[in-house]
């Protein structure tokens, strides 16, 4: 079992994560409307940090890196807070009347100390008051969740609502309750007396895991906070290290008495605005802070990125008796030696990712249970396919990084906290495999990860000492040549002139595959059927999938390399609108629903998507015999946008006429992965022109 | 809501076979069932109930064998046990993985860590439920999952009801009952019963009841919100009564004893006088004199002011709390809220009662089932105009007058006083309240079309859309409520909105805005085509008859209507309008008629809906509809050009 104690955790930001836990559940919902899908996506998320494993076996090495100048137990610097005695509602300006809620003061306190043992603690604190204008925030803030290692470890707790006559009702640590929700612990509080016009303000101390190698504080937030504060507390000899995202603060290391103060002030914070094509957490403003010093041993550039790297390395790389037996019996069935090099790392992945069960709570660190069970955690998948690939002898490195959609990875900042997400990069094929993640398979990295900086860990052997070596390189960007989503598609009407028959080539390539195949790939047979009709249904009213099939499937094949393809017959009864034998066709619908996007708040974010991709469209019209089509111009479209002379994204569509044939080509492109804000006109133009065909409508006349 | 019990419906969860050679054919279930992941093998739940120390006792033991088909095995290796901690125990939990071998022989393993969480249930804040949880190692085609535990009531009231259903096909369901003879035990038998078999056996003490299914199909719920209740073979049993010692001691034997110890849970909330509570209830109604005023000022400040958050710990689940807790704290359930209602109705002379009531999604009734199985939701009952009204605290923005949609046609049980109690039926409120009128007025500029529109929704339509518009911010609401209204295309801009009557319990919202759709129209050569259906109700709402089995639940009855006026622009003239189109069959049916007059073209379409439930043969009529509606869509007005 792990030794819970000194596990490096991403606890910090879990306080954050169950404000939004109600939206993201809500999200997950919306996105997924049947149930396989719901659960296939908890599966597919079924990932944690990384960092999680690393943890210090030895406690020789912890007391070394925080040897103590000289060794007291310190008093905690909150213990004793107190709010101000008044409880009087303050006074808002005009803007912040304005808003559904305010949040007034923000005050946070990571505090290190040392214990009457010399070893290191690490407290949090938080004091926030909330002015409530609105009757509906009233939900949001009547109910306290703080997130805790056991009901222990909080060691202060205070509540008190106030109304708007100034009366107040406190509430105390005993009325808490104690909730555990996938493994976590929280201590809950249903808030009394809140309504609108009234402020919530509590305080609480929680004695945290030491987590010093790398962690962040939120500063933005969708509502607007007055005050802002964050003060980093260590003893005099530990030096902290902390650097501002998407903002900016001065942040003086102070030292009063034996105690240093890194602090943060932030006044107004813009409540973030919630946007079409941007992404959300990694553009709040942030704090991230790490120790980098000790000055009682000396040691500067503490837990650096190439510790990190070493640590990853051991700790992927040691292995107990019973676990190279277990790995290698398992290698020997996988029949590793006759094959290619990328035949060995899709038969080690296919072998993880569908035999292996990845989530939570499993047992990792020994490979002989995690092969005799099939379960395991992350590291376990990592570690499992790290042994798989030196057994069948594949170079590989470690790479590690984090999501773009969380934090960009900073190679100028060496926190720990970057150090999210493990893959592996084999450089014989020049492809990169990340085990935990069920969706993925060898190729590029995954898309959240492209054109991220992340550690490449190099095994690197002098004499019998084996270590990692680390250098930091930037993962390969995705292009929109290998990603798209391309339709040729076949159209004629029924003889009665009542309904649209269509015949569609999709093909899929890229990561314009991943939100279709894999999910086709795991669905029960039953609903497989299900999912590729809603995909190719297009979002039209009364649309009929009578045949479909789908091919290039397999995940676990070359397959996967290859365009996912559907073939389908849709007819379409609503896109013919008539007025005696004149037929209007909707022939825009055929594309399916597609974003319109408006100007009414200034942009905040860089619009962000996904992956650059292309979308070629190719539309072929049957003409029925006796009639003529018209309003053929209104298909001309030419909108691009980005540098001037070498746009990168367009959508551009035109047409030819010959006999009874019309043939529709749809060029649409967005070739980077962010364009800047100052572009979002132009991107928004692009967006829009595609809802603009969309509703483009055909005549077709009777020529008799 | 207040709690409702787990029952046991086998989702894909659900105790000891030892496996020494498998006496099935995994081969063959597949081909039976090609297009399931898994099977049970068995699937058993044998109450046993006993006296002892003159007190009822009554335990389960689970017990369940699942062999899995395919490749997606490793989908299902975490099993969970949902129980609530105050009212069972779950003990001697045991569970193993078979794992077949190249001998075709199956190794057993144990599952040798079990977890236990302590789960948030939607909408509760705080309970007593908890979850255990595992995970089968090594898991494969051809695996066996099984598992067995007892589980421990700690009342007699509470027994959960069995499905003999799952989501997984099976081989043998079995639910059995045995008990003394001084206890008298009755059961109701629900859903879709066929193929259900029913055995009794008597011994010289005892009795044992057995239910049993074999050969099922994997039970289907076609959509999310099918009513398994409904449909799904289950056993609810209840003790009626038991004799010790000669004497009878009644448990669940009617209505009436139900109503007893129910009202043993409001009985001191009855009597209870507060000063505080007092204070606003005349703060309230200070001034008023009309009485409908009164309790309409008293319902709409408990809906306002406070929040819903559940506390469901033990019989917190079942007892109202102290109306002066809940006005403290401005937040309670349901329960809690008709505390606060109850009392302050109290305090300002108007009589209300109490009332215990089942949502529409629970289809039993008081005197088949004098059980609190039945309902699982509180409001307050008040005569006014000698009829029944129900108020339901938790139903913010709803009007007096108005039921919670989900209890219409429902029982509710009115607690009158410590003796007596009347059960009355919860009205359906006809489809003419409940409407939604979209007059637009409008005219076209090339291909866009502008205008202004006026719309009024009455009814449940107002509490929908007062309720949405209920967490929007202010500064949202504006920009959210023109979105609400947007149509015809999704370049629909709405602006300049205005509107009354929401968020305030009026009968109908009225609202008045401009709107924009541009690329609507289409023009080719000289004529002008344009269709006068800028919202298209129902339209592609045809049901797969195929794979649609079962009724379809609808929230209530209602009336749309639609008027579009086109003003013709000069340089325009009218060169051919649509034909009328109707159609009319037993609870539904539409109306779309177009006129003419100056330069104005007419366009009024009704639909209407009167029913909450469509049976399986309406589903064709129903479809007929829809297509002729569909065609009527299809067709559009032309206008040619001077």
């Amino acid at each position: 079992m792990k030794s819970k104690s000194l596990t490096w955790t991403i606890q910090d930001q879990n306080e954050l994560r169950i404000q939004n836990i109600r939206t993201m559940e809500f999200r997950s919902l919306k996105r997924c409307t049947s149930k396989f899908l719901i659960r296939l996506f908890d599966i597919f998320n079924s990932k944690y940090s990384a960092g999680l494993f690393i943890h210090f076996k030895s406690k020789v090495l912890l007391i070394a890196i925080f040897l103590p100048f000289c060794a007291w137990s310190q008093s905690i610097e909150m213990r004793n807070y107190e709010w101000e005695g008044s409880s009087a509602i303050h006074q808002l300006s005009a803007t912040e009347a304005a808003e559904p809620v305010v949040v007034i003061t923000d005050k946070r306190v990571i505090e290190y100390i040392y214990n009457k043992d010399g070893e290191i603690e690490q407290y949090y604190f938080r004091h926030r008051i909330v002015h409530i204008n609105e009757s509906k925030s009233v939900d949001e803030y009547n109910k306290i969740y703080i997130p805790v290692r056991n009901p222990d470890m909080l060691i202060s707790f205070k509540a008190r609502s106030v109304n708007s006559g100034g009366k107040s009702k406190e509430m105390l640590l005993g009325e808490m309750k104690p909730v555990t929700e996938k493994g976590q612990v929280y201590m809950s509080l249903a808030v009394d007396g809140l309504e609108k016009g009234s402020e919530l303000e509590y305080y609480y101390t929680t004695k945290r895991y030491t987590t010093y190698s790398g962690s962040s504080e939120f500063v933005q937030s969708g509502v607007l906070t007055r005050q802002f504060e964050l003060d980093i507390i260590s003893p005099e000899n530990l030096i902290m290290k902390a650097k501002v995202y998407n903002g900016t603060c001065n942040m003086p290391d102070t030292l009063i008495g034996k105690k240093r103060f890194v602090t943060a002030v932030f006044n107004n914070v813009a409540p973030s605005n919630d946007e079409k094509y941007a992404i959300e957490d990694a553009n709040l403003t942030r704090i991230e802070y790490k120790l980098s010093q000790n000055t009682s041993t000396g040691k500067t550039n503490l837990m650096s990125f190439a510790d990190a790297g070493n640590k990853f390395y051991q700790r992927l790389s040691t292995m107990e008796k019973d676990e190279t037996k277990a790995v290698e019996k398992l290698a020997s069935k996988l029949d590793l030696k006759s094959k290619t090099d990328e035949d060995k790392v899709r038969a080690i992945e296919s072998c993880i990712k569908t035999s292996f069960d990845i989530r939570e709570n499993a047992d990792g660190d020994n490979l002989a249970t995690v092969i005799k069970k099939e379960i395991a955690d992350e590291f376990g998948a990592n570690k499992l396919c790290f042994a798989l690939s030196k057994i069948a002898g594949l170079k590989l490195e470690i790479v590690v990084t984090s999501s773009r959609y969380s934090r960009r990875f900073d190679p100028d900042f060496e926190s720990w906290n970057y150090l999210e997400d493990v893959m592996f990069f084999y450089p014989s094929i020049n492809k990169y495999v990340m085990p935990a993640n069920f969706v993925s398979r060898v190729g590029d990295p995954p898309a959240q990860y492209s054109g991220c900086y992340a550690l490449f860990i190099k095994e690197v052997g002098l004499g019998d000492i084996v270590s990692g070596v680390t250098t930091i390189k930037k993962l390969p960007d995705a292009t929109a040549a290998t990603s798209h989503d391309n339709m040729e598609i076949a159209i004629r009407f029924s003889q009665d002139m009542l309904q649209v028959v269509q015949h569609t080539h999709r093909s899929m390539a890229g990561f314009a595959a991943i939100g279709v195949r894999p999910y086709y790939f795991y669905a029960q047979p039953d609903k497989k059927k299900e999912l590729l009709d809603e995909v190719m249904k297009m979002g039209v009213e009364g649309a009929k999938v009578v045949n479909i099939d789908a091919s290039n499937y397999n995940l676990n094949t070359n397959e996967a390399d290859k365009d996912f393809i559907i073939n389908a017959d849709i007819t379409y009864s609503s896109l013919l609108e008539k007025a005696d034998k004149t037929y209007l066709f909707k022939v825009g619908a055929v594309i399916g629903p597609q974003v319109e996007m408006y100007q009414d708040k200034p942009r905040q974010k860089p619009m962000e998507i996904n992956f650059p991709h292309n979308l070629d469209r190719t539309i072929t019209i049957t003409v029925p015999t006796g009639y003529v089509a018209k309003g053929l111009d209104a298909i001309n479209m030419n909108i691009t946008g980005g540098e001037t002379g070498s746009p990168t994204m367009g959508f551009i569509s035109s047409y030819t006429q010959s006999e009874n044939k019309i043939e529709i080509k749809i060029h649409e492109f967005y070739n980077n992965l962010t364009y800047p804000v100052n572009q979002y006109d132009q991107f928004r133009k692009v967006i829009n022109a595609s809802a603009d065909f969309n509703k483009v409508t055909l005549v077709l006349e009777k020529t008799l | 809501m207040m709690k409702i019990f787990i029952s046991t419906l086998y989702f894909l969860c659900c105790t000891l076979v030892v496996f020494a050679q498998p006496d099935f054919n995994t081969e063959r279930i597949r081909e039976r069932y090609p297009y399931a992941d898994a099977f049970f093998l068995t699937n058993k739940a044998a109450i046993n109930i006993s006296i002892k120390d003159d007190k009822l006792e009554i335990g389960t033991d689970y017990t369940s064998d699942l062999l899995f088909l395919n490749d997606k095995a490793n989908l299902y290796k975490r099993r969970s046990i949902y129980y609530y901690e105050e009212n069972e125990a779950i003990s001697n939990l045991k569970a193993q993985s078979y794992v077949p071998q190249s001998n075709g022989r199956l190794r057993k393993i144990e599952v040798e860590e079990t977890f236990v969480d302590k789960p948030r249930k939607r909408g509760v804040f705080y309970d007593d439920l908890k979850q255990i949880y595992f995970d089968y190692p090594s898991l494969k085609q051809g695996a066996v999952a099984s598992y067995s535990y007892h589980e421990q009531y700690k009342d007699p009231h509470f027994i959960a009801p069995f499905f003999l259903a799952a989501y997984s096909p099976s081989s043998k369901m079995e639910y059995s009952v045995t008990f003394p003879k001084n206890v008298s035990l009755k059961y109701l038998l629900k859903g879709d019963t066929a193929g259900i078999e029913f055995s009794k056996k008597e011994m010289k003490n005892s009795i044992t009841y057995t239910w049993q299914a074999n050969n099922r199909p994997a039970y289907d719920d076609e959509d999310e919100e099918d009513n398994w209740r409904l449909h799904a073979p289950h056993v609810i049993l209840y003790v009626d009564k038991y004799t010790v010692n000669d004497k009878t001691i009644p448990v669940l034997s009617d209505v009436k004893q139900l109503y007893t110890w129910y009202y043993a849970h409001i009985s001191q909330l009855v009597t209870a006088n507060s000063d505080a509570i007092q204070l606003l209830a005349d703060s309230l109604t200070r001034g008023i004199t009309d009485e409908k005023q009164k309790i309409k000022s008293i319902y709409y400040w408990v809906q306002d002011h406070t929040k819903y958050i559940a506390f469901e710990y033990g019989l917190g689940g079942f007892i109202p709390r102290d109306a002066e807790l809940v006005y403290a704290r401005r937040y309670g359930d349901c329960k809690d809220k008709s505390s606060l209602l109850y009392a302050l109705f109290k305090s300002a002379g108007i009589p209300a009662y109490f009332t215990w009531i089942g949502t529409r999604s629970i289809p039993y009734s008081y005197h088949e089932l004098p059980t609190p199985v039945v309902d699982n939701h509180m409001i307050i009952s008040l005569r006014y105009h000698d009829q029944w009204c129900f108020l339901d605290g938790t139903a913010s923005g709803l009007a007096f007058g108005y039921p919670s949609s989900f209890i219409q046609c429902k029982e509710a049980l009115i607690a009158i006083n410590a003796d007596s109690f009347v059960i009355a039926k919860v009205p359906v409120i006809e489809k003419e309240k409940n409407f939604k009128t979209d007059s637009l007025d409008i005219t076209f500029d090339g291909t866009t079309i502008k205008g202004t529109g006026h719309s009024s929704y009455g009814g449940f339509f107002n509490y929908m859309i007062s309720n949405a518009f209920s967490d929007v911010s202010e500064k949202d609401k504006q920009e959210g409520m023109a979105q609400s209204f947007e149509f015809g295309n999704n370049k629909c801009k709405i602006d300049s909105i205005t509107w009354k009557g929401v968020n305030d319990y009026s009968d109908t919202a009225i609202f008045n805005y401009n709107v924009t759709i541009p690329v609507y129209t289409k023009q080719i050569d000289n004529k002008m085509y344009v269709n006068m259906h800028l919202k298209k109700s129902l339209q592609g709402e045809l049901i797969e008859t195929s794979k649609t089995k079962k009724e379809k639940q609808y929230d209530y009855k209602y009336i749309l209507r639609q008027i579009t006026v086109l003003t013709i622009p000069s340089g325009y003239n009218l060169f051919k309008v649509p034909e009328n189109s109707e159609y009319k069959s037993g609870f539904f049916g539409y109306n779309i008629v177009y006129h003419t007059a100056g330069n104005k073209v007419w366009m009024e379409k009704t639909i209407s809906f009167d029913t909450l439930v469509k049976e399986t043969n309406q589903f064709d009529d129903w479809n007929k509809m829809i297509n002729k509606l569909n065609d009527a869509y299809s067709q559009v007005v032309v206008l040619q050009q001077n």
